[in-house]
């Protein structure tokens, strides 16, 4: 009997114990919406995906930051802290400290957090550049994978380095701080290069592109080509009065892109099959930032709480230089008000000289594929660093005539010379490039100051005091340098801030 | 003869007299205290005699005692009770169960124990408290239950998990939640998913030796919840149903209205347009004019009757005194269309009992929970069968099936000034805009088609060839109407099995199995309409769909032995628990058919994706308790050891374990005389255990996002990279207790000395942005938790019409950080608030929520220029770091340095969301068969960071809504307030985030009211029912803190932020027993 009752009480003991027995690798799990680094770098599969994640950090939203929207966040910033972009209300708080010049000097600030996404993208391309030759594969696509890599790197140094520290000053020594040049992927966060020093590194870099990126034919206009790589060349020779570089460099990147057409010219500045665009994002149907997007607060017509209560103006002192033939004087809208035009989302509100440049793919779609270089800025480019070298004012004119005339058919060459003429394409280029973030960056290279004027009495068109607080700004004062995030300073003991 | 006769007579006379003494007949029914349930098998013994008998199962009794004698009433785990019996035929006595009898059972980790033997600090919470609480989330009820726990006040979304705390922060990055454990399980569930009428008891366990058994999970403390059983007796039958009303708990801020508010924007912008080259005169000019600087423009809307924009507000900056009515006075209260009075009711029916060989529960209820505001509310169906038996003596088997089927919609209260939130909106909004549109000019209300309202979004409007300006307050929005537009609504299907087997064996021997599987179906759906909002103009739609599997089987042999004095309980046990959890995300916008919200009616893809997360735990544990001279002196040891998935293969395991000790001091022979002591233990406790709360289940790996460009496939690294060396936070706690029971058990209470240390904190440790990654979570930092609990019961007075007795207590604890990281022991860390915000500052010796902020001064007399404290800190050479600049700089007349600037002001120190003291005080009455108890919450000391109050202060922002302290600004030279000038164009200076915005914390509310009567057993009988009680309750009657408006526990880290305040409910109820 007792035995009987053992084998019951074994059986029903074994019984309770199988259910429960597990496997050795219970405790083994992995996510299934990301993947591990080391599955990354082990093919060229996996190289081309972390480039492609490179492209793509140039429209995530950053930091859960409404205004952290991708780098045109960036752009944003830097026009609405220049003087060409007007805010008409207080009403609508979004990028108002900016404007104020409050943000970008305080540590603490969100805006100054795009350091921390320049870094990042520069961290994404340094795990590319520092593992790509250990990969086996053809030579020529690895090379394809680190020119653009570097050509990124090389771009967000130049960015970072003209906010975050002091001026370049073309032709002095440069030795005061600068950013750290990050080439390696590590923890420790490194002191300061000097402005020279990140100078040399940048060009080091966009140099390497440039020559990587020989015979690469890319697949869509997100990807960094040699004519992007020798755009953003040009770039950083401009602002280092590198005149010669600058126009050689801008003449090699326009070759092969064409001006856009009247109607594109009206379509909104937000499609990669604009001829235009060099290298622009490519933002698909559910890639939308949404209330993040750059047409969420720089179109006319998204349905965007800061579209509908802040449409952006013009400066009217720029705006009245444009001429009455130009075809992109159509974009603002002296008389919005009362003409009740442009188009605005259902309830939106219009302010006079509003601009209508930058369309949203629809209403309800805050989309658009942001241009991060357009092929315009090469022929200011040009024509800029032709003016300013002895004995090429003529070049600078041409180059000058092909973008103006396609913009005003009635533009005729321009007769000035000197300072003058370099004054003209100056304009040209506030005008051309208005809302696409040159304009503080222009300012702070040329060494000029800060003046927001304001309209005259009961007008609109100028700068409101009690709205901007900031109407001038002396050249060269600290108020020029971005403070580096508190963040940094908190966690890198070899970091110094700017100067308050 | 005579005198014999005589002496026969007085001796017939005595001896009868003595007879019908001894023969008195009494009869009553014995009933339990505060439920008034007839108790049956209670034994009544005639004292000092053999004399006795037992109650039957109406609880009714007879006995024939001596008129002068006493009746002893006793009953097992109940306090032994005497009545005199005073020559009353008729006694009904009432039994009290008792706190700490002896045999009284307690939930401990994996399993019960004889609470005279438990070494650990545990707080119960029985069904009888948890049934006086008109609450739909049986955690509400925890508030103020017992010391040691901090519980927010649940917001007014019916529902919601109120934030719970045992015993302070144990963590400074992670979570500090406790882990509820349901009928022995942990549960990754909502408690909401549980009837609180189906839980029999909710046990807290505070200290290491009460939590240690669930190792990596157990630092925070444990929330134990239990739910009913039948007991192996007569079918019982009990139905229970309430109605209750729920009202706006929360007063709303003070605020001025449309005759105040005009002169004070006014101001606001006369001060603003004052420049080098606009005098004041001119200014004040601007200002009143209906120019584009005028105040009317400035605010779009002018409510005042007949007065002209150019007219409201004189060069003086007087109301215009013709301004005598408004346009749309009654249409100023933005709450008003979406307040209500909400409705809750709460239906239950359960039945249990059982036979020799069985018992069993079930329960069905229904409860229906709606808010004050409008589309807020909570349905609950839920089921409940609790079955055990016992077929033969050496196997026991049972089930306990849970489900229920909850739907809910909910306001949009994410981010505390979105344009969507109906709190924000309503509360910020100036005194003169209208909620609906009217003629601009008459006042009338516009109707559209149908003669309804319409919605005012605030647009610019013609009328009669005159262009009325938009509102300037959120124009286009109207969260309002977004709120009733507007569908946030979820829908939660769940079911929560135990099952397990027992079988004895060897004598000794015991070997359990318990599986339990949580199964949770989660569907969110939410729409924004076409008309107003994120979602105008084409409407969109989300789908937020998810799964959760819960699994966890433990095996676990026990070996129980009593020899002689000599008691010893052994348990030894495996665990494994998986979590699975599966997504599916789907956004689509374009809606194509008015009013259906499915995604299929939507044109636009925004989003769609699905992952899945799994996370795993195994664990070996075991514990031995011995116990000498049945509870005199216990000893208790218990030890696991765990693995778990979140943590890489070489660490992923670790040891937990603790060690206790209990001392029955009344029981030790000096004692003996002391008869006014009638329980005392001291017991004391030692362990360590952790907490993997919060932590990323995959947080050991580094790994890559999938982020595709364009259309291509791409992957970006993430920010916080994985740890391969990370392991869990480590908590090592003592605690040192006495429970007493003093004079006739009139005095009851604890005192808890508790001690935890937590180390091995995983520091989200900040990396230099400029490498790329911004932070990596590391073991790293110490912080420990040190303080006392007091909880005490008396007994005040008790007769029989009339008792009162009170509880208090009492919590005070210091929390103060130990270690942090080697780079940020000098400067500290800056930590976020709950808006993303530097608001803390994190240094050795402070605590997790100290406030570091820009310190507040005055205000200027001469200018009513708002005054920080400037940053006078200086570099190695002596020089301010902070530029000085005579503009926004001063020196006072004391010396002080003082700036205008925001930006040069000096941080510092600003005390603690943390309060010193906090607890509760619960006086409970009987009168005439009348239970009355209420429940008083306090707390003193602490900050909260009002941000509500902030927002309502600004002097500026044309449109927003002012708070009636505003009044106070500054406006002549000499003047001294505290309220800075008004000024649109300061409002960054005078508006930061500083310490002005601190306000204390403290405050005292009326949390709970229960009124209840158990009818008599005569009506009793009439009814042919065992018992009849009817209540009513009332929550959150009333809050005293510092500011009306202000409710300090919204949040741990003492931010006041635009949400749903909590209901006030009022309920009726009625319960019959069969």
């Amino acid at each position: 009997m007792k035995i009987i009752k053992l084998y019951i009480l074994a059986l029903v003991a074994g019984l309770l114990i199988i259910p429960a027995s597990c496997s050795k690798d219970f405790l083994e799990t992995r996510p299934t919406d990301q993947l591990a680094a080391g599955d990354v770098f082990n093919s060229l599969t996996g190289a081309w995906g972390a480039i492609n994640g490179v492209h793509r950090t140039m429209y995530i939203q950053y930091n859960g930051v409404q205004a952290h929207g991708g780098m045109d966040g960036l752009l944003r910033y830097i026009d609405f802290i220049g003087t060409d972009v007007l805010f008409n209300t207080s009403a609508n708080g979004w990028y108002l400290n900016a404007y104020k010049w409050v943000d970008h000097r305080n540590e603490r600030s969100n805006m100054v957090l795009y350091w921390t996404n320049l870094y990042r993208l520069i961290s994404n391309a340094n795990q590319i550049i520092n593992n790509i030759d250990n990969i086996a594969g053809a030579e020529s696509e690895k090379k394809h994978i680190k020119g653009q890599a570097l050509a990124y790197r090389a771009w967000a140094h130049f960015m970072l380095v003209q906010l975050y520290a002091d001026r370049f000053v073309p032709g002095g020594a440069n030795t005061h701080a600068g950013i750290p040049y990050m080439e390696e992927v590590t923890f420790e966060g490194k002191e300061r290069n000097s402005v020279a020093e990140v100078y040399t590194k940048i060009n080091e870099d966009i140099s390497s592109a440039i020559t990587n990126l020989e015979g690469y034919t890319r697949t869509n206009k997100t990807h960094i080509n040699k004519s992007v790589a020798l755009a953003i060349q040009a770039q950083i020779a401009l602002v280092q009065g590198n005149w010669n570089l600058a126009a050689t460099s801008a003449n090699a990147a326009r070759q092969g892109f064409s001006f856009m057409s009247t109607a594109q010219h009206q379509s909104g500045y937000n499609s990669i099959s604009n001829p235009e665009f060099m290298w622009s994002s490519y933002v698909q149907e559910d890639q939308t930032m949404y209330f993040f997007s750059f047409y969420a607060y720089m179109s006319h017509n998204f349905n965007a709480t800061a579209i509908r209560q802040s449409p952006k103006s013009i400066l009217k002192n720029l705006y009245d230089q444009i001429s009455p033939t130009d075809i992109r004087k159509a974009f603002w809208y002296p008389n919005a008000v009362a003409t009740g035009q442009p188009v605005v989302p259902p309830n939106g509100l219009r302010y006079n000289y509003m601009s209508s440049k930058f369309k949203s793919v629809s209403v309800s779609d805050g989309r658009g594929d942001f241009p991060w270089i357009r092929v315009a800025e090469m022929y200011l480019i040009e024509a800029e660093a032709l003016a300013r070298q002895t004995g090429k004012e003529d070049l600078a004119k041409d180059v000058l005539y092909l973008l103006a005339q396609n913009r005003d058919p009635q533009y005729v060459r321009s007769s000035k010379t000197g300072q003058s003429l370099i004054d003209e394409i100056l304009i040209q280029r506030r005008v051309e490039l208005w809302g696409e973030g040159r304009n503080f960056t222009d300012l702070k290279r040329l060494g000029l100051p800060l003046v927001r004027p304001e309209a005259a009495e009961g007008g609109e068109g100028g700068h409101v005091a009690s709205i901007a607080i900031k109407l001038t700004e002396p050249a060269g004062t600290n108020n020029w340098t971005w403070m580096i995030p508190g963040a940094e300073i908190d966690s890198n003991p070899k970091m110094v801030q700017n100067p308050a | 003869m005579k005198k014999i006769c005589l002496t026969i007579a007085t001796f017939v006379f005595v001896a009868c007299h003595i007879l019908t003494a001894q023969n008195m007949k009494i009869s009553g029914t014995v009933t339990e205290v505060g439920t008034g349930a007839p108790m049956p098998y209670v034994t009544i013994m005639v004292k000092g005699s053999t004399t006795g008998t037992t109650s039957a199962d109406d609880g009714s009794y007879t006995i024939n005692a001596p008129a002068e004698a006493t009746l002893v009433f006793s009953f097992i785990g109940y306090i032994k009770t005497e009545v005199p019996v005073s020559n009353r035929s008729i006694i009904n006595a009432q039994l009290e169960a008792d706190a700490v009898a002896l045999e009284e059972v307690v939930m401990i980790a994996y399993g019960t124990a004889k609470k005279s033997s438990v070494t650990g600090s545990i707080a119960s919470v029985g069904s009888a408290s948890i049934e006086k609480r008109p609450v739909t989330n049986a955690l509400a009820a925890l508030a103020g239950s017992a010391p040691g726990i901090q519980v927010n006040t649940a917001n007014g979304q019916p529902g919601s998990d109120p934030g719970i705390r045992i015993r302070g922060f144990g963590s400074i990055n992670y979570s500090s939640e406790p882990l509820i454990v349901l009928d022995g399980s942990p549960y990754n569930g909502v408690m909401a998913n549980i009837n609180p009428s189906d839980i029999e008891s909710i046990s807290v366990l505070k200290d290491a030796a009460s939590t240690a058994l669930y190792g990596s999970r157990g630092s925070n403390g444990v929330v134990m919840i239990t739910t009913k059983k039948g007991r192996r007796e007569k079918l019982s039958i009990s139905a229970n149903i309430t109605q209750g009303f729920s009202a706006r708990g929360l007063p709303e801020y003070d605020r001025v209205d449309a005759y105040d508010y005009y002169p004070v924007m006014w101001e606001s912008l006369r001060n603003s347009l004052i420049s080098s080259s606009v005098t004041n005169e001119e200014a004040s000019f601007l200002a009143s004019g209906a120019t584009a600087n005028g105040i009317v423009r400035n605010l779009g809307y002018n409510p005042f009757r007949g007065v002209a924009n150019d007219q409201v507000v004189g060069t003086d900056g007087k109301l215009n005194p013709a301004a005598t009515s408004l346009l749309w006075a009654n249409d100023l209260d933005w709450y008003s269309p979406v307040e209500r009075v909400g409705q809750r009711t709460d239906a239950m029916v359960s039945a249990s009992g059982g036979t020799e060989t069985s018992d069993y529960y079930l329960s069905v209820g229904y409860t229906t929970d709606n808010g004050w505001l409008k589309k807020t509310n909570y349905d609950r169906l839920s089921a409940r069968a609790n079955l055990n038996f016992t077929p033969r003596k050496w196997i026991t088997f049972g089930v306990n099936l849970n489900t229920s089927y909850n739907t809910s919609s909910s306001a949009n209260t994410a981010g505390n000034t979105g344009y969507a939130n109906p709190i924000y909106f309503a509360r910020t909004m100036g005194p003169i805009y209208p909620v609906y549109q009217h003629n601009r000019s008459n006042g009338d209300f516009l109707t559209d088609d149908q003669g309804n309202r319409i919605w005012d979004l605030g647009a610019q409007v013609v009328e009669g060839g005159v262009t009325y300006a938009a509102r300037t307050q959120n124009n286009g929005r109207h969260a309002i109407a977004e709120h009733l537009l507007n569908i946030q609504d979820f829908q939660r299907n769940t079911i929560q099995s135990r099952a397990y087997a027992q079988i004895s064996f060897l004598k000794n021997f015991k070997f359990k199995v318990q599986h339990s599987f949580d199964i949770t179906n989660y569907l969110n759906s939410s729409y924004e309409n076409k008309l107003v909002g994120d979602g105008a103009p084409q409407g969109r739609s989300r789908k937020e769909h998810s799964l959760r599997y819960t699994r966890t089987t433990v095996q676990m042999l026990t070996y129980d032995k009593i020899a002689g004095k000599h008691e010893f309980n052994i348990m030894a046990a495996h665990e494994n628990y998986e979590n699975e959890y599966q997504y599916l995300y789907g956004f689509r916008q374009g809606e194509i058919i008015p009013g259906n919200t499915e995604l299929i009616n939507f044109t636009t893809t925004n989003s769609l994706y699905s992952y899945i997360d799994k996370h795993t735990v195994e664990g070996f544990l075991s514990r031995a308790t011995y116990s000498f001279d049945n509870g005199k002196y216990t000893a208790e040891g218990s030890f696991r050891r765990d693995g778990s998935s979140k943590f890489s293969r070489d660490v992923r395991w670790g040891n937990f374990w603790s060690v206790g000790g209990g001392w029955r001091i009344d029981k030790e022979s000096f004692m003996t005389g002391q008869n006014w002591v009638d329980y005392l233990k001291l017991r004391a406790s030692y362990g360590l255990n952790g907490n993997d709360g919060g932590i990323s289940y995959y947080a050991w790996q580094v790994l890559y996002s999938y982020r595709n460009n364009a259309a291509e496939p791409g992957y970006i690294q993430d920010t916080a990279p994985g740890n391969p060396m990370l392991k869990w936070e480590t908590s090592a706690q003592t605690d040192i207790g006495l429970e007493f029971n003093l004079f006739n058990n009139k005095l009851r209470g604890s005192v808890d000395w508790f001690n935890k240390e937590s180390k091995d904190l995983i520091f989200s440790l900040p990396l230099a942005p400029s490498t790329g990654y911004v932070s990596q979570d590391r073991n790293i930092g110490a912080v420990y938790n040190r303080g006392w609990e007091l909880d005490l019961t008396a007994g005040i007075v008790d007769t029989k019409n009339f008792s009162f007795s009170i509880n208090l207590n009492a919590t005070t604890y210091t929390n103060k950080i130990k270690s942090l990281p080697e780079e940020n022991r000098e400067l500290g860390i800056i930590a976020n608030n709950t808006l993303g915000l530097p608001m803390y500052k994190r240094v050795e010796g402070g605590s997790i929520y100290d406030y570091w902020l820009r310190q507040w001064h005055s205000v200027d007399p001469t200018n009513g220029n708002g005054l920080f404290l400037f940053n006078d800190i200086t570099d190695e050479a002596g020089n301010y770091t902070t530029v000085w600049s005579d503009a926004d700089c001063k020196t006072l007349a004391d010396g002080t340095l003082v700036t205008s600037n925001q930006a040069k002001a000096k941080y510092d120190w600003s005390g603690t969301s943390i309060p010193d003291v906090f607890g509760s005080i619960t006086p409970m009455f009987k009168v005439y068969g009348v239970d009355i108890s209420l429940q008083f919450n306090y707390s003193i000391g602490g900050k909260a960071y009002d941000y509500n109050y902030a927002s309502l202060m600004s002097t500026g922002g044309m449109g927003a809504a002012k708070h009636i302290d505003i009044l106070n600004r500054w406006t002549t030279a000499g003047q001294i307030t505290n309220v800075p000038r008004m000024d649109n164009a300061q409002t960054t200076n005078f508006n930061a985030a500083s310490n002005r915005w601190l306000v204390s914390s403290t405050f005292f509310s009326l949390r709970n009211v229960n009124v209840a009567y158990n009818f008599k057993p005569n009506v009793l009988k009439a009814l042919d029912v065992k018992a009849l009680k009817i209540y009513a309750s009332a929550e959150n009657l009333a809050l005293f803190s510092a500011r009306k408006g202000l409710d300090p526990t919204q949040n741990f880290n003492g931010n006041i932020l635009n949400d749903v305040g909590f209901n006030r409910v009022v309920t009726f109820g009625i319960n019959v027993n069969f």
